[in-house]
């Protein structure tokens, strides 16, 4: 049954969530009738005889652009795949743009605020995504319209074989008590530090209990605690998304993307602006010991670097893989491989 | 040569198709059943063609369609309901009056 529920996987994904779950079961349903006919059996099913279906059926390719509504399409379902590979390529452009340019201006003399630098970016990122997805849409509009439907009929009947069915990722799933537990974390941990951060320090005895200064630099909360903010609404927000749509999709897959690249940002300043440690509720907590004041200061601040640049190692990582993870599923390869045949 | 006559023979057979489906759901049927019923009597569908197709008539407010969960497995069953039924009704009007003029033109050839 594994290339049936692969199947029935790959052209539900390529369907409306309206839709989806319904047509899925009734897909399901009418190739177990067709198999059962086939075989004279209940259950069973080879390879084979599974293949032998499928391809009565056509590629999911097919058959979802068959169940998608037909009327309100300006580029219909066999040019779709491609344009949403091509607007999702738009996309990572964007995002580049405004990561490349961002970066340009606050390493420069005049590096506006953060909340500049955080506008420039977004106002790029929407520049880029409008002119090219505006473009992109027309010309496939117009190719829509201009190639005849038997050129694309053709080539897909030729290339589907059930036996290169892609296997049901888990990836798409989501875990919604992990994304709860996160939603409510991250709600208490910004509530925390934005209302009680100043009061966050030691305690200390020469006679009488004090209180130390806050543990957090000036810079932590002028500089850093903002796009922590930013960073942690956003992902509660993309949150949100997942549990009303039940699993990730092209949309949340480029949200995490671009959170991702804010990730790098911030890491970024974290490594080369100032520290997040305030050196004077060192000296009030460690008043007995003076000498062990600067030895602990640079331990923690080296400490601190170097969890930062592993942070900022592994993030640089995942976009990179999760970059990939867009090229394999959305089908880039074929786009390469068929400049390399050219 | 041959390839153009298929291509126009598909295209043919397109133009009948939902003629063909909507008579065939005065009764209730799913969507295998249908097929098997259409085929039995000499018109063959595409499965990929024919589900999607079921949809969309249904969308139309052509069908009405309900889930049988009394058998081994759901099964989706289709009926058409009174609009379906006047769209059949003029449909088949319509065709009847076309096969007749496409003989006259076609008897008219063979004649020459």
């Amino acid at each position: 049954m594994e290339l049936i529920n692969r199947y029935v996987y790959q052209v539900g994904r390529r369907l409306p969530e309206r839709t989806r779950a319904d047509v899925e079961q009734e897909l399901r349903s009418l190739l177990l009738d067709a198999l059962e006919e086939r075989t004279g059996r209940t259950g069973d099913f080879a390879e084979e005889e599974q293949v032998a279906v499928l391809e009565e059926f056509g590629s999911p390719e097919q058959m979802a652009g068959k169940y998608r509504p037909q009327a309100r399409y300006v580029i219909g379902p066999k040019l779709y795949d491609l344009y949403r590979l091509i607007v999702t390529v738009i996309g990572g452009a964007g995002l580049l743009a405004a990561v490349v340019t961002t970066a340009v201006t606050a390493v420069g003399p005049d590096a506006p605020s953060v909340l500049n630098l955080l506008l420039q970016a977004w106002t790029t990122f929407i520049n880029v995504l409008l002119s090219g997805i505006g473009s992109a849409t027309l010309i496939f509009a117009v190719l829509e319209r201009v190639i005849p439907e038997e050129e694309f009929e053709l080539d897909e009947e030729k290339k589907w074989n059930p036996r290169d069915l892609p296997a049901i990722e888990p990836r798409d799933e989501i875990k919604r008590a992990s994304l709860i537990a996160e939603i409510v974390f991250l709600a208490l941990l910004m509530t925390a530090l934005v209302a009680f951060g100043q009061r966050i320090g030691g305690v200390y005895y020469d006679g009488t209990w004090h209180s130390t200064p806050s543990f957090l630099s000036a810079a932590f909360f002028s500089l850093y605690l903002p796009l922590f903010v930013v960073r942690w609404g956003l992902t509660i927000l993309q949150d949100v998304v997942l549990l009303r749509q039940g699993r990730w999709q092209l949309g949340t897959r480029i949200t995490d993307l671009l959170l991702h690249f804010l990730d790098i940002y911030i890491l970024g300043r974290l490594l080369g602006g100032p520290s997040v440690v305030n050196a004077e509720a060192l000296q009030v907590a460690l008043a007995g010991a003076p000498e062990a004041v600067d030895v602990l200061g640079m331990l923690l601040q080296r400490g601190l670097q170097i969890g930062f640049l592993v942070a900022l190692l592994i993030t640089v990582f995942e976009v990179v893989s999760r970059m990939y993870q867009f090229i394999r599923d959305y089908k880039l390869w074929i786009v390469i491989k068929s400049k390399q045949v050219n | 040569m041959i390839e153009v006559a298929q291509n126009l023979i598909s295209e043919l057979r397109r133009g009948t198709l939902v003629l063909s489906v909507l008579s065939q759901l005065q009764e209730q049927a799913y969507g295998y059943s249908l097929k098997e019923r259409l085929a039995e009597r000499g018109v063959e569908i595409d499965q990929g063609t024919l589900y999607p197709l079921l949809r969309r008539l249904e969308e139309q407010g052509l069908l009405h369609s309900e889930w049988s969960l009394t058998e081994s497995r759901p099964r989706r069953y289709y009926q058409l309901n009174a609009t379906g039924q006047t769209v059949l009704d003029t449909l088949a009007q319509e065709w009847r009056s076309m096969v007749a003029a496409m003989h006259q033109l076609l008897q008219e050839q063979e004649e020459k």
